[in-house]
């Protein structure tokens, strides 16, 4: 099934030319390619690589042994070499857009200043380290970028550069991982009504816009480290015609009070923050809620039930896309953490909310139809591609009543 | 309206090497970059040739039954030739050291004979 899903349109979204979304296209089909048929090569190229190992008395036990000798075989340097540049055209090819299209994008996002929910972004603000030591998932620049002084630019590329990198996966608007969690929380939760919603490292609201949906009357927050990322969300959310607010806090100490919010969620968050980061995160969960509220990360689940080949694959994220905390996140005892910061014990679990792609079919947006959705949805999604397991991992916890 | 910023275009965080020998990764993300303009202007290409369709201009089809005579044959196969020469100027260059022995003894020889004053 050709992959035709087409971004949906918006006044925000950075405006290509011919060529430039040409350049787009290609990275972002470049991407579904390697998936589909470079990566499944590395199984049997694995099987190989460890009957040599075995031959001469070595077992690859662990992924580390596992990536010292895959690291060594031409076909899998050929294939992470070609992950990486896929991943380096993508950001490039949103850039050049960005910029020529910079006059039209920066009065867009001022004209959309006191419209829509509050935006809150302090004088100072320390950005974490773990956010700035290297620029994530090697988009240029990072999520703080100071190249632009009228700072919404990483915003920008990061609405651009995420769907290409989903490959459309994520709906028109890239709000598949909310969409999921919020159909999770409806079906596990009936009668769970939030009054308040809070959105850890909301980006540029990709997720936090369909909490709008699912609870029409929640106060809904968003916030993130980065600056240029909360005022381009505002200004996106404003023009899709949300309210909801958001602000630059950090999710290890916000600046909201005790109990006073009924669901703190986050998506894709926890593996961009630090070993050290994220107890306080889940500490300041408990803190914000009322009793009675529900704490919801979707992320990447642990490694403890994957054999080592796929730990391999997924790791390789780590060491060849930016994201320095991808592989430890997944060693963390997650369950332990959410019960240390005192979520009720018999509460705290990880599940999957299932890919919702066939939601968009009957949307008119383009390349959605029916068939592609379906081939989407009905696709066993595997180690090292987009969404493996073909469904989010959400680490769940209440705090008692 | 602000002023048009330069967005960074590199990394903070050094790139791995993936290739064991100097060099390959950079020729590699070379001719990615090459395959991406080819697909770039054969879609730029391809939406002229359904804008021409819009205007009544089968272009298509008239490609397809175009004759070329025999100056465009001509001019044709002398940009074809020009194109190899650009492409293969490499192997140029070693057909001639190899056609003149020139090698990185005699290469090294001549510099500490024009550093000494010999030559």
């Amino acid at each position: 099934m050709l992959n035709t899903f087409q971004q949906g349109e918006h006044a925000l979204l950075p405006r290509a030319t011919h060529d430039e979304r040409a350049r787009q296209n290609f990275a972002k089909g470049l991407r579904g390619y390697i998936q589909r048929e470079v990566l499944p090569g590395l199984t049997p190229l694995f099987s190989g690589v460890s009957a040599k190992a075995r031959a001469k008395g070595d077992e690859l036990a662990t992924r580390h042994d596992v990536r010292k000798a895959m690291r060594r075989e031409p076909y899998f340097q050929s294939y992470a070499g070609l992950n990486r540049t896929a991943q380096e055209l993508l950001w490039l090819s949103v850039i050049d857009a960005i910029e020529h299209d910079w006059n039209r994008l920066s009065a867009e996002v001022e004209a959309r200043a006191g419209q829509g929910g509050e935006l809150r972004i302090p004088e100072n603000f320390d950005v974490p380290r773990y956010v700035t030591a290297l620029d994530i998932h090697c988009m240029p620049g990072g999520y703080a970028s100071a190249a632009d002084p009228a700072q919404f630019a990483a915003g920008a590329l990061y609405e651009r550069g995420v769907y290409l990198y989903a490959m459309g996966y994520g709906g028109p608007f890239n709000d598949g991982k909310g969409r999921s969690v919020c159909n999770y929380l409806l079906k596990h939760l009936p009668g769970f009504e939030p009054a308040r919603i809070l959105d850890m490292g909301c980006s540029v609201g990709h997720s936090t816009l369909p909490y709008e949906e699912a609870y029409p009357d929640a106060e809904i927050w968003g916030i993130d480290v980065g600056a240029p990322l909360v005022r381009y969300a505002h200004a996106r959310a404003a023009e899709l015609g949300s309210k909801v607010n958001f602000a630059q806090m950090n999710a290890e100490h916000t600046d909201f009070e005790d109990g006073s919010f009924d669901l703190v969620v986050s998506h894709i968050m926890l593996h961009e923050t630090s070993g050290k980061a994220m107890p306080k995160i889940f500490e300041e969960c408990f803190r914000l809620l009322r009793p009675g509220g529900w704490m919801v990360h979707c992320d990447l689940p642990p490694f403890d039930l994957m054999d080592p080949l796929t730990q391999f694959i997924l790791d390789n994220e780590t060491y060849y896309n930016n994201e320095p905390f991808w592989g430890a996140m997944r060693e963390i005892d997650q369950v332990s953490l959410a019960k240390k910061a005192g979520f009720e014990a018999d509460t705290v679990r990880f599940d999957t909310a299932p890919m919702v792609i066939q939601a968009y079919a009957d949307e008119s947006a383009k390349g959605y139809d029916k068939d592609a959705a379906s081939a989407v949805a009905d696709r066993e999604f595997k180690a090292g591609e987009y969404a493996p397991g073909g469904g989010w991992e959400v680490l769940i916890a209440r705090k008692g009543a | 309206m602000t002023d048009t910023p330069h967005l960074p275009r590199t990394v903070r965080g050094k790139r791995p090497a993936f290739h064991p020998t100097e060099g390959v990764d950079e020729v590699m993300s070379m001719v990615v970059v090459l395959a991406q303009e080819m697909a770039v202007l054969r879609e730029r290409f391809d939406t002229a040739e359904r804008v021409m369709a819009a205007r009544g201009i089968d272009l298509a089809t008239e490609i397809e039954s175009f004759e070329a005579d025999d100056d465009v044959l001509r001019a044709r196969e002398q940009a074809l030739q020009s194109f190899y020469d650009r492409l293969f100027y490499l192997q140029r260059q070693r057909r001639s050291e190899l056609e003149n022995k020139y090698s990185d003894e005699a290469f090294v020889e001549t510099l500490d004979k024009v550093a000494t004053g010999d030559i």
